[in-house]
This record gives C-alpha cells, sequence and structure tokens, in this order.
C-alpha cells in the first residue's frame, strides 16, 4: 500500500504536466494525430474483417436450422407412416429419424443468442422441440408397450373417479372446517383451502395433459401435486373418527390425494392403453403441430440469418470505402489527440471507479472474490482498499448469519427427527400394551395408559407447532403488493362465516397497501384478526376495527378491539412463543400465534407492539413497508 | 405378488418394533429382512446376489453411515433395483424432506408412525404401479 502511494504522488504530478506539454508541442499532436490515424485506419479494416468472420459463425446456424427441418419432417413422416401401414420397418425408421434429429437440435439451440438469431426465436425453438420432444417420446413409449395394455387401466377414468370423491370430500370438509373457530380450526381451514385450490388446478392441468393441450409438463404437476398431498397430509385427522365427522371426512380425502399420487406417479411411467380414441393418435396430432411450429422458427432462422449474412457483407464493403475518406480526414488530428488523452485519463480514474463498482454490484450477487483494482493514484488506492476491508468485514458477517440459520435448520431437523422417536415410542408402546394385553389389564390401567397416549399426542402437538413457527421464518420471501383492506375484510367475513351466533361489528379503512409476502401477511392477519374476534367474545357490542396511515415509507396498520384486553405489565411476554395471558380454559390457543406474527413481521423489517388496559380492549400496531413505485404493474 | 418380502431399513429399535407390530397386523407382507443402518442397506440390496430381491424397501432418512436418501439414490442408479418400489418411512412432515425423498425417486412417503391401514392402503396403490413397471415389455 506504502509503495503504490509514493509511486502514485509521481504520477499525479506528471499528469497535469504532460497537458501542458501536449497542447504547448504541436508537432507532439501532430505525430499523436498521425498515429491515430493509422490506429484508426487498422481499426476499421479489422471491423470489417470482423464482421465478415461473425457472418461466417452464423452461417452455421442456417445449417444446423436445416438439418433440424429435415429431421422433424422424415421423422414426422416416418412416424403417420407407421401409424397408417402399422409396417414395423417404419416405426424403427422413425426411431432412427427422431434421434439423429436431436443432435442438430441441440446444435441449432447453442448457437446463442444476440446474433442474427434473436433470444425470443431460441426459446421459441426450445421449447417446442421440448414439447415436441414430450410428444414424441410418449408416443414412443406407448408404441413399445402395445399389446401389454390391460383393459381398463384407463388413467382418464380412474383419475375422474378420484377427481369426483376428492371433490366431495374436500367439500364437506371445508365446510365442516368453517365451524370451528379456534386457532388451530382456523389454521387448518387456511390449508383446507390452499389444498382444495391447489387440487383444482391439478385436475385443470391435467386433463390439458391428457388431451395434448397442456401447456404445463408432466413433472411441473407431479411437483405440484406431491406439495398438495404434502400440505393436506400436515393435518391431523386423529382426534375423532365417526363417521361423518371433519377428521373423517379429512382422512378420506387424504387417502384421495395419496391414491391420486399413485396414480399420477405412475403416470410418469409408460402409458398404458386407453378408450374411445387411441392416445396415440392424439399424441400423434400433437406431434405434428409441433413439428410445424418447430419447422416455422426454423424456417424463420434460416431466412434472418441469410438476411443477416447479406446485410453484413453490404457493411463490409461499406465499411472498407469509407476507410479511405477517413484517412484524408484532417480533423481526426486534433481528435485523436483528445481521444487520447481521454483515454489515459480513463484509464487512471474511470477504470479502477468502474472496476470497484463492478465488485459492488458483484456483492449483491453474492460474489465475494471480484478481482479489485490496483489503481496508481493515492486516493483509489485507498478507496479501494477500505472497499476490499469492508467486502472481508461483510463476508465475515454473512458467514456468521449463515451459520446461525444452519443452527436453527438443524434444530428444526433435529426436534422432528429425533425428539419425535422417544414420544413414538411411549406413544406406540402405551397403544400395543393395551390392544395386545386388553383382557390381562385391569380398567385403571387402561385408564392409565390413555392418560399416558393423552400426554404423548399433547406433547406431539406441541413439538408441530414449534415446527410449523419455525417454518413460517424460513423460506423464500416474495416481495409484492398486498392490499391489507381487502385481505382482511375476507378474513372477518369467514370468521363471521364459522360462528354465526355472534354479531361482531366491523370498520375496515379501504387501500390498506403494504409490500411483502401475500401468504405470510395472511398468516399474520389471520392470527391478529381471529385473536381480536376470539377476545371480544364476552364484550356486549363488540367491534373490531383497522386503519392505516402513511408514515414516509411506512404504513402504520393499527387494529383496535373492544376485547378484554391485557395487563400492560405482562406485555413483553406477549409475543414469547407459549406464554399465554389468559388461562387456557377460558380463551382457547397454544400460544404461538403472536409469536408468528412478530416472525413474520420482522421478516419484512417492520415492527410490531400492543397497547392495552384489561377490560377496555387492545389496540395492535403494525408498520410495514409501503407500496414502491418501482413495483407497481403497469 | 407371491412372496411379499420386505426390507426394512431401521436404526432405532423401538420403531423397528412398532414397524414390525404393524406389518404382522397388515395383510401385504409376508416376510421381513432387517438392515440397521444404509450400508447395510446397499450391501443387501446391490452388493449380495445370493439373496432374493425384496417386494419392496421400507426406508428411513435419518441412518447411521449412508442416508436414506444416499441409500435411495443408489438403488435407483444401480440397475438390478433401479425399479424396486421404496417407501420412505420418516419422522419428519417437513415439505422439504418429503419433496427430497420424491426427487430421489421414492414412489411413497409415509409419516411415523406406521398406521397398518395406512400401508395396506399405500401398498395397494402400489400395485398399480408395480403393474406397470414390472410386466416384460412385449414386442
Amino acid at each position: 500500500m506504502t509503495g503504490a502511494t509514493t509511486h502514485s504522488s509521481v504520477e499525479t504530478g506528471s499528469l497535469s504536466g504532460l497537458f501542458g506539454r501536449l497542447f504547448r508541442s504541436g508537432v507532439l499532436v501532430g505525430s499523436i494525430g498521425l498515429a491515430g490515424m493509422l490506429v484508426l485506419l487498422v481499426l476499421n479494416l479489422g471491423q470489417a474483417r470482423a464482421t465478415i468472420t461473425l457472418s461466417q459463425r452464423y452461417a452455421p446456424s442456417a445449417q444446423a436450422a436445416n438439418e433440424l427441418l429435415l429431421g422433424l419432417l422424415e421423422s414426422q413422416t416416418n412416424l403417420q407412416a407407421w401409424l397408417l401401414s402399422s409396417d414395423e420397418r417404419f416405426k424403427s425408421q422413425w426411431h432412427r429419424s427422431w434421434s439423429e434429429t436431436i443432435t442438430p437440435a441441440q446444435k441449432a439451440l447453442s448457437l446463442g443468442k444476440g446474433g442474427p438469431v434473436s433470444g425470443q426465436q431460441i426459446d421459441a425453438l426450445q421449447q417446442t422441440l421440448v414439447d415436441l420432444w414430450e410428444a414424441q417420446w410418449w408416443a414412443r413409449e406407448l408404441s413399445e408397450n402395445q399389446g401389454r395394455a390391460a383393459p381398463g387401466w384407463l388413467p382418464q377414468h380412474r383419475l375422474q373417479t378420484l377427481a369426483d370423491s376428492l371433490d366431495r370430500h374436500l367439500g364437506s370438509a371445508l365446510e365442516l372446517s368453517r365451524r370451528n373457530t379456534s386457532e388451530s380450526g382456523l389454521a387448518r381451514h387456511a390449508i383446507l383451502m390452499e389444498v382444495t385450490a391447489a387440487t383444482e388446478r391439478t385436475w385443470l392441468n391435467l386433463h390439458h395433459y391428457l388431451e395434448g393441450t397442456q401447456r404445463i409438463p408432466l413433472p411441473a404437476i407431479l411437483a405440484a401435486a406431491r406439495r398438495t398431498n404434502v400440505l393436506l397430509r400436515q393435518i391431523n385427522v386423529d382426534a375423532d373418527p365417526r363417521p361423518g365427522s371433519l377428521d373423517f371426512v379429512l382422512l378420506h380425502a387424504q387417502r384421495d390425494w395419496q391414491s391420486t399420487m399413485v396414480l399420477l406417479e405412475s403416470l410418469d411411467g409408460p402409458l398404458t392403453g386407453a378408450q374411445g380414441d387411441h392416445p396415440l393418435q392424439r399424441l400423434e396430432a400433437r406431434s405434428t403441430r409441433l413439428t410445424e411450429q418447430a419447422s416455422r422458427i426454423a424456417r424463420e432462422v434460416m431466412a434472418d440469418v441469410e438476411t443477416h449474412l447479406q446485410y453484413s457483407s453490404a457493411i463490409a464493403k461499406r465499411d472498407a470505402r469509407n476507410n479511405s475518406l477517413i484517412a484524408l480526414s484532417a480533423v481526426l488530428l486534433m481528435g485523436m489527440a483528445v481521444l487520447w488523452l481521454s483515454h489515459r485519463t480513463g484509464r487512471r480514474f474511470g477504470q479502477p471507479i468502474e472496476a470497484l463498482s463492478d465488485a459492488a454490484t458483484g456483492l449483491g450477487r453474492g460474489t465475494w472474490d471480484q478481482e479489485l483494482p490496483v489503481p496508481d493514484t493515492r486516493e483509489l488506492a485507498e478507496l479501494s482498499e477500505a472497499f476490499a476491508n469492508m467486502r472481508k468485514d461483510l463476508h465475515e458477517t454473512m458467514d456468521e448469519l449463515e451459520n446461525k440459520s444452519d443452527e436453527m435448520e438443524m434444530f428444526a431437523y433435529a426436534v422432528s427427527h429425533d425428539l419425535k422417536a422417544p414420544l413414538r415410542a411411549i406413544d406406540g408402546f402405551s397403544e400395543a400394551l393395551a390392544e395386545d394385553f386388553d383382557d390381562q389389564l385391569p380398567d385403571k390401567a387402561h385408564m392409565y395408559l390413555d392418560m399416558i397416549r393423552n400426554g404423548a399426542g399433547d406433547m406431539g402437538r406441541l413439538i408441530n407447532d414449534i415446527l410449523w413457527l419455525s417454518r413460517s421464518t424460513r423460506g423464500e420471501m416474495r416481495q409484492e403488493q398486498v392490499d391489507l383492506s381487502a385481505m382482511a375484510a375476507e378474513i372477518l367475513k369467514e370468521l363471521a362465516r364459522q360462528d354465526p351466533d355472534r354479531t361482531v361489528e366491523t370498520e375496515i379503512s379501504p387501500e390498506i397497501v403494504v409490500q411483502g409476502d401475500e401468504r405470510l401477511l395472511k398468516i399474520m392477519l389471520q392470527n391478529l384478526l381471529s385473536n381480536a374476534w376470539k377476545y371480544t367474545r364476552n364484550s356486549p357490542d363488540a367491534r373490531i376495527e383497522l386503519d392505516g396511515k402513511r408514515m414516509g415509507d411506512k404504513v402504520r396498520c393499527r387494529l383496535r378491539d373492544n376485547g378484554c384486553g391485557f395487563d400492560m405489565n405482562y406485555a413483553d411476554k406477549l409475543f414469547k412463543p407459549f406464554h399465554r395471558l389468559h388461562p387456557s380454559t377460558e380463551y382457547e390457543g397454544s400460544g404461538i400465534g403472536l409469536t408468528s406474527v412478530e416472525r413474520i413481521v420482522k421478516r419484512h423489517r417492520g415492527q410490531v407492539w400492543a397497547e392495552s388496559q384489561p377490560g377496555e380492549g387492545s389496540t395492535f400496531f403494525v408498520e410495514l413497508t409501503g407500496p414502491q413505485a418501482s413495483h407497481e404493474r403497469p | 405378488m407371491k412372496d411379499r418380502k420386505v426390507l426394512l431399513v431401521e436404526d432405532t429399535l423401538s420403531d423397528e418394533l412398532l414397524i414390525l407390530r404393524a406389518l404382522r397386523q397388515s395383510s401385504v407382507v409376508t416376510s421381513v429382512d432387517i438392515a440397521r443402518d444404509g450400508e447395510e442397506a446397499v450391501d443387501y440390496l446391490i452388493g449380495n446376489t445370493s439373496v432374493e430381491a425384496p417386494a419392496l424397501v421400507l426406508l428411513d432418512i435419518k441412518l447411521p453411515k449412508l442416508d436414506g436418501h444416499q441409500v435411495l439414490s443408489r438403488i435407483r442408479a444401480h440397475e438390478a433395483t433401479s425399479q424396486l418400489p421404496v417407501v420412505v418411512l420418516s419422522s419428519s412432515d417437513e415439505p422439504r424432506d418429503i419433496a427430497q425423498a420424491y426427487d430421489a425417486g421414492a414412489n411413497s412417503y409415509i409419516v411415523k408412525p406406521l398406521d397398518p391401514r395406512d400401508l395396506n392402503h399405500t401398498v395397494s396403490r402400489l400395485g398399480d404401479y408395480w403393474l406397470a413397471i414390472n410386466t416384460p415389455v412385449t414386442g
């Protein structure tokens, strides 16, 4: 560092001297200009040559597109010929021409964007080829498995039966779960609503997929279905097994989903026969459509490349002509001198600053080792070193944070895997004891065993609650504009529907819009509003109000109720997990609702606090970031 | 399915006993072999040619030596066992763990404790899948 400083101060001194010398000496200007002129001449010639080289480079893309086009047509013709004639020779030719087409297709795709072939064209071609490949692959699979189609093994038919059953079960589950307004009931209802919506989406996508009109590939549908299945399975259904109960219906819905998954997973394997029009015919029709599409794009690519080649050669000719004109231009003498100066200044000041700015941008992308400039002026060298130090500190802090979050992950992993195992032993063996030695045990022993199992069940639910809490603070966070007013109105409507015996006056200011993750903010509002709903239970004229005020770039929301309130002396316990300010015999709940609220608000870098007096109601404040203009949709 | 032998990969003794009890109550299993860690399971399935392959693998995720995900990827990577039905049996109902199991090639995922009805149900549904993948290809 010290060496660089000494060196750079000498250089700074010589820079101003250079200006003086440069403009004093006409000879120097003249010779620099002459040199510049020569350089430009060479540069121009080089550019012309580069244009020609570039054009030559793109010639193979036209070639590849051509090969692809021919290959597609041949493969399609063979497929059709085989379907028409059932002649096995066409089938093997189709298979051969298809696999030979893939190589030029990949070549065409690797052409790169930014040349004569636009990114959009490449994307469209790629997508079409993927679709086409899939359609032909299915057709191939189907053709390989001809003859082993089991009658009645018809995915559409079986899926339809399952869809009807699921529709019925989820419908009645939703109907039944509306009646339960407890915290866990609300959470379950929210999950159910999500599951129902996701289920409908899956059936719709699947329908399109099987009809051959899909835009969504099967793996994506499967992945979504797996997520829905998992989501539904999170609901505990062991409490009330009586026919007609919510748990009973949910159990059936879970079973339906399980069956659906098995069927969907098997769809991912080879497809077997179908009734009516053969799936192979549908695939063939789809494949024809896609072949046409791919051919069209390939033809466009060829045309574009050709136009580009003609254009480039015209430009190259013109450039060559221009060179002689430029060489004669006397104006360039001065121009080149200035160019040379600015290039030099730019190299000394511009380049290091640009490099620093690049490194700073790199930080945003998580690049920690981008090379820093070693400038030859003192100020820039110091700036560069300060940046290096800051980057090092930041990197260390980030690593530390990452370790902490890894520890949290490990904790959640340990809880879900290790803590549950001994609990399972307690519960499982109590059950085994009760069942296997049923008549040998006195009634009292059975009663104690029941109590052990109840305790184990309670502990299991607590563990699940902790896991749920830890899950709400992990995962990706999206940034979108969220209309809290509309969301609150919807939640209150739902609360009122589940609790039809109560009359609660509600007032929501319109258009409280904030920036954040819709899913998390909904959980936050659900917790806050259901608390307000719950704690106003014994108020004669129950009232819940929500309003919002813009404060700079923040929005402060205020949720007021006239419920039983709480003692401000315990306000610090309000957001702590599993702390309750009211006995659970009076107001039910596990004590993690407000903890979730706080976690969610903190993840949004906001603030939450509350004011209250016993018997006077409570007011909750949530401060979040307001909508940002840059995020607004046009 | 004639011989419905199951390979159970499980390291916790209490879980093993409870699962064996559930398997006795379910109707789908005729015999059970047990591996107590991931390496043992891989040796049994891939290294050992003298033993007839099981009809189903019940695989725990948290295992000593190789964990369930690693065992599953080896099963899928090995030609002879690539299509062997594997049901993952795990404590965790974390969406990420479940997605990871399916990504590694699990055919189904059951959250512990194992309910014999659950197993019957899963296995009977898996039956269709086996039928589809295990019938020899004709033509």
